[in-house]
This record gives structure tokens, sequence and C-alpha cells, in this order.
């Protein structure tokens, strides 16, 4: 996390003077570029070809645009497509974090940080890798079950 | 629905007669692929919830700074 925080703290001021620049704010400025992080983040080292502080910017911007509804010509830095949570998910995903945050915490190491089971195991204090897969199982179990309820009401 | 092999498919980890296989299991039982769809659309939640986490962690990066930082940032939006 040192990298990230002084990366943080190299880049954060050239995007706010440029968001200021195009009318935005504080908040504004710091929506995007932790958007921008988490993008870069993400990313495999190999799949950036320019700067870390080239790309936060250029995805900074992008990501400005894309808030204005402006068009964005195709570039060599992109966006996930999926990368926002769409409005019609957002109960389904306040009500997983509510209902399940333990199990959410745990699938999202797995899944998204791609934590290896013996690190799970330790920070989320298991016994063995054995009974933290066992768990993860259970969890994403449990959340299948919540997304196939929300389907099912959805269309009744 | 064994969520362990589901995810194997999912996530490509399945080996390639494995994986035709469980596809051909899939067309023959409806409730099979309805649990590959739910399981995908958990897999989605889970990294959406994964990212509102990376928003909280540089928050608290962004508020654990120094001052002088926070001067630099306080000045471009005087």
């Amino acid at each position: 996390m040192e990298d990230i925080t002084a990366l943080y703290r190299d880049t954060f001021p050239h995007v706010a003077r440029i968001i200021k620049q195009l009318g935005g704010d504080l908040d504004l400025a710091k929506d995007l570029f932790h958007d921008a992080m988490i993008i870069y983040m993400e990313k495999k080292p190999s799949e950036i070809r320019v700067s870390a502080k080239a790309y936060l910017i250029g995805i900074t911007r992008i990501l400005w645009l894309k808030r204005q509804k402006l068009r964005i010509r195709e570039e060599q830095l992109s966006v996930p497509e999926d990368f926002y949570v769409p409005e019609e998910q957002q109960s389904l995903l306040a009500h997983l974090r509510a209902a399940g945050e333990k199990c959410m915490q745990l699938l999202q190491a797995f899944y998204y940080e791609q934590m290896d089971l013996q690190e799970m195991a330790n920070t989320f204090h298991y016994s063995s890798v054995r009974s933290v897969t066992v768990q993860k199982h259970k969890c994403l179990e449990k959340v299948r079950a919540t997304v196939k309820n929300a389907t099912l009401y959805e269309l009744n | 629905m064994n969520s362990i092999e589901i995810d194997q498919y999912l996530l490509g980890t399945m080996p390639e007669p494995e994986k035709l296989l469980f596809e051909a299991k899939m067309l023959a039982t409806p409730a099979l692929q309805d649990a590959v769809q739910y399981q995908r659309a958990a897999h989605q939640l889970i990294c959406w919830y994964g990212r509102d986490l990376q928003r909280e962690k540089l928050s608290a990066i962004y508020d654990g700074l120094d001052a002088d930082f926070h001067h630099t940032i306080t000045s471009i939006f005087k």
C-alpha cells in the first residue's frame, strides 16, 4: 500500500488541477481519481505502456468525459465496460452488503483481490486452508441464492 | 448445484474435455444453466463490492496524507 500512497500523493494534485480547469470540484476530482486508481490497480503491469502517472491522468480525463456523456474517440486507454454498478443492481448489492458483509469480504478477497487461500485463512482467522475453502463456497452459494431470489422476485 | 464445479467452468480452470461435458450437461439441464447464470452474476456483484472497498481504502489514504499535500489541494480549489 506504500507504493499506492506515494503514487496517490504524487499524482492527485495534477488530476485536481485538470478537474478544476474542467469546472469540477474537489469531491468530483476525488471520485474520478479513485476510480482511475482502481482501474490502474486491476491492470497487470504489462498492460500499461505509459507511466503510472500518465495512465491515471488519462483515465481520469476519460471518466470525466464519460460523466459529461461526451463521445470518446477510441483510445489506447479504456475503462472496463462493467466498471460501474448498473442502477438496477444497486439495491441487490446494498442488500448483500447489509445481510452478509462478512461473506462478501471473504469472497472479494478471493475473487477480486486474488488473495491465496493461506493468506485468507490468516487474514480472516480460520484454522486451516480447508476451513476457509469450505466457508468460501458456502458464502458463494449464499450469494448465488440471493441473486436467484432477486431474479425470480423481479420476474413476478 | 455444485458451486466448485461451476467456478471451475466460469474461471476457465476446467480442463477442455470436462468443459465440453459440462456444456453438454448445461444444455440438458436448465437448472444447471440457471445456476451458472446466477453464479456469474454473483461474481460480478463480488467484483463491484471489491471496488467499493477499494474506494474506501483510497479515501482513507487521502485523509491520512500530510498537511503539505492537503494545503496544495485546498489551494487548487480555492
